[in-house]
């Protein structure tokens, strides 16, 4: 693989589907959950991470390809060509594209970056639910998310009440 | 389907800790499960807005310390705010959990503060103004900076004001007033234009009594300043101007009467208390012009709604606590008083038949719920909802102390709703 130097230390992750994912190290350990089970020598072969399927698992892998800090060989070569800015702006429209699924594959996403512990990830994937909860009326917030209101009225009626200062 | 139900509890509550207090509040409304999450995790810690309320600070006039009467769920430890750097413990103003003291402002649930630097002279043509008072402004919700309003209120009966001054237009624009910011650290003046007409010459507004200065208090509701002057000045401390609103009209024939100017359920409330115990509650509504009318809410006498009697504390539940932060003088005048304010002695005074004397003040409002809060000589608290007409007896809220002044009365009454957010 081209991707894959001398030198350079390779970690393997497992889906419980059955697939197999070789990355960098410094890769995997965008997820903060699997570098404590790298620094706790717990990841001599394989990891295998549960809950999250093939599909997803390499989505995340390629998020994680994506936004792993550029240093060594390779990356202080692309920092010094390519200005700071520019690079961040870049790594934006990356994550506006990535970013551009469905809504199921979105929050199976979330739940893989929560479980996985990557914050840039959770915070990408929870930004249009938070949008959506930030700016919409309960109502709309209810029907995005196709979330049921479960409460008797004069239930809401209070508990309204007591929130009563978010909707001023 | 619930797209949500897919998130495990922990993740969405990983999602949810990312929003503003603002949303996540409403969140809490959308249904049972993300209540319960938002709840189980603590992502809104009740203290860390200011949407209970503590209870009241109090000032009253012999006391060095501001005294604290407070819902038994309080923390006490609000109350004390010996950790100052300064023996003068007088709140002048609250918004929002955040207290003004002379010179500084503090964050009792923090027990974080910052120095004010020293007041600028008044503003030109404001110089006769001394009738002064600080307000402060913070909204958590929208800021981690706050803002003292010095507000130069006009001396009374007009004091020292030359004839030309009298017949000046009143509110004159622009208002001239000193603003400090938590964000520059400055005191800055600034100009107030005024919106709409103004309510007359100075020498109409000065006609109808003022309360005393300690009895004019400030309301911050929907990212304006309401201060209680001769009339009602809504300021806008972001778009520089202001609007002049009149007293509920009838005010003024009732010249003894106890004023208040306070924030409650609905927004800016004014209330009117006279000799005869007849309690009237304004709320002040927008018209659709821009103008704002009072719309009288409620209209009762106090005497058609006595305390509640045979009170006792074995079965009720807890009472409000007076903090009694004022140590007392004699030890021995202490001991005796401690068994004068037993419950039970109190209480033999509540006989069938009970008036209510002319001692009657009111505390102030609660600021969430329509309650209002008042005290019978000092001795009781009691809560007073407007909707049910019922009354809550609140226990004793005298402070020991009080018993050893020679003027018992109490200056100034301040709701507190502890903030963990911001400074």
């Amino acid at each position: 693989m081209a991707t894959r130097e001398a030198g350079k230390k390779m970690i393997m992750l497992k889906s419980p589907d059955g697939m197999e994912f070789e990355v960098e190290e410094a890769v995997a350990m965008e997820s903060q959950t699997i570098r404590k089970m790298i620094e706790d020598d717990c990841a001599d072969t394989a990891i295998l991470i549960p809950n999250i399927n093939s599909k997803i698992l390499s989505r995340v892998i390629e998020y994680c390809n994506k936004h792993v800090p550029t240093t060594g060989a390779t990356g202080a070569a692309a920092s010094d060509t390519v200005a700071p800015a520019a690079l961040a702006e870049d790594l934006k429209i990356w994550d506006a594209e990535f970013i551009k699924v469905n809504r199921a594959t979105r929050f199976n996403l979330i739940q893989a970056a929560s479980y996985l512990n990557i914050k840039g990830l959770l915070d990408l994937t929870s930004q249009t639910t938070i949008d959506t909860i930030s700016d919409n009326s309960l109502e709309e917030i209810r029907s995005f998310l196709s979330t049921k209101n479960d409460y008797l009225p004069e239930e809401e009626q209070t508990i309204r009440r007591e929130n009563q200062w978010a909707f001023q | 389907m619930d797209q949500t139900q897919r998130l495990p509890e922990d993740v969405l509550a990983d999602v949810l800790r990312c929003l503003p207090p603002r949303s996540l509040a409403a969140a809490r409304c959308v249904c049972r499960s993300w209540h319960a999450i938002v709840d189980a995790h603590r992502l809104l810690d009740r203290d860390l807005l200011p949407l209970s309320l503590a209870g009241f600070l109090i000032n009253f006039c012999e006391l060095d310390f501001t005294e604290f009467f407070f819902h038994p769920s309080a923390i006490r430890r609000y109350a004390d705010l010996h950790f100052m750097p300064t023996d003068d413990i007088s709140v002048e103003d609250v918004c929002n959990g955040l207290v003004l003291l002379d010179h500084y402002v503090v964050n009792p649930a923090t027990r974080r503060w910052a120095s004010l630097p020293p007041r600028p002279s008044p503003p030109l043509g404001f110089e006769l103004f001394y009738y002064e008072r600080n307000y402060i402004v913070f909204d958590p919700t929208v800021s981690p900076h706050y803002q003292v309003l010095r507000f130069l209120h006009v001396p009374p009966r007009g004091r020292g004001l030359d004839a030309e001054t009298k017949q000046q237009q009143w509110p004159p624009s622009p208002y001239m007033m000193h603003v400090f910011s938590s964000e520059t650290t400055r005191w800055e003046e600034r100009s107030f234009i005024r919106q709409g007409d103004a309510l007359g010459t100075l020498a109409d507004m000065l006609l109808p009594p003022l309360p005393m200065p300690d009895e004019l208090y400030a309301v911050y509701w929907h990212g304006e300043i309401y201060v209680h002057c001769h009339f009602v000045m809504r300021i806008s401390l972001s778009s520089g101007t202001y609007q002049a609103i009149k007293l509920p009209t009838d005010v003024d024939q009732h010249r003894w009467a106890q004023v208040l100017l306070g924030r409650s359920e609905k927004g800016v409330y004014f209330a009117t208390l006279d000799g005869q115990c007849q309690l009237r509650v304004w709320i002040l509504t927008e018209l659709s012009c821009g103008q704002s009318e009072w719309l009288l809410k409620h209209d009762n006498n106090l005497h058609q709604i006595p305390p509640p009697q045979n009170y006792d504390p074995q079965v009720h539940r807890p009472c409000w606590i007076m903090a009694d932060i004022n140590p007392a003088i004699y030890s021995t005048v202490k001991d005796k008083l401690e068994l004068n304010s037993d419950h039970g002695i109190i209480f033999e005074t509540r006989l069938e038949g009970h008036r209510w004397d002319e001692h009657i003040k009111i505390l102030g409002f609660h600021p969430y719920k329509e309650i209002i809060y008042f005290s019978e000589t000092l001795n009781r608290g009691y809560a007073y909802h407007l909707d049910e007409l019922k009354l809550e007896d609140l226990g004793n809220m005298r402070p020991k102390r009080l018993n050893d002044c020679y003027n018992k009365e109490l200056e100034r009454s301040i709701p507190y709703t502890p903030c963990l957010l911001g400074p």
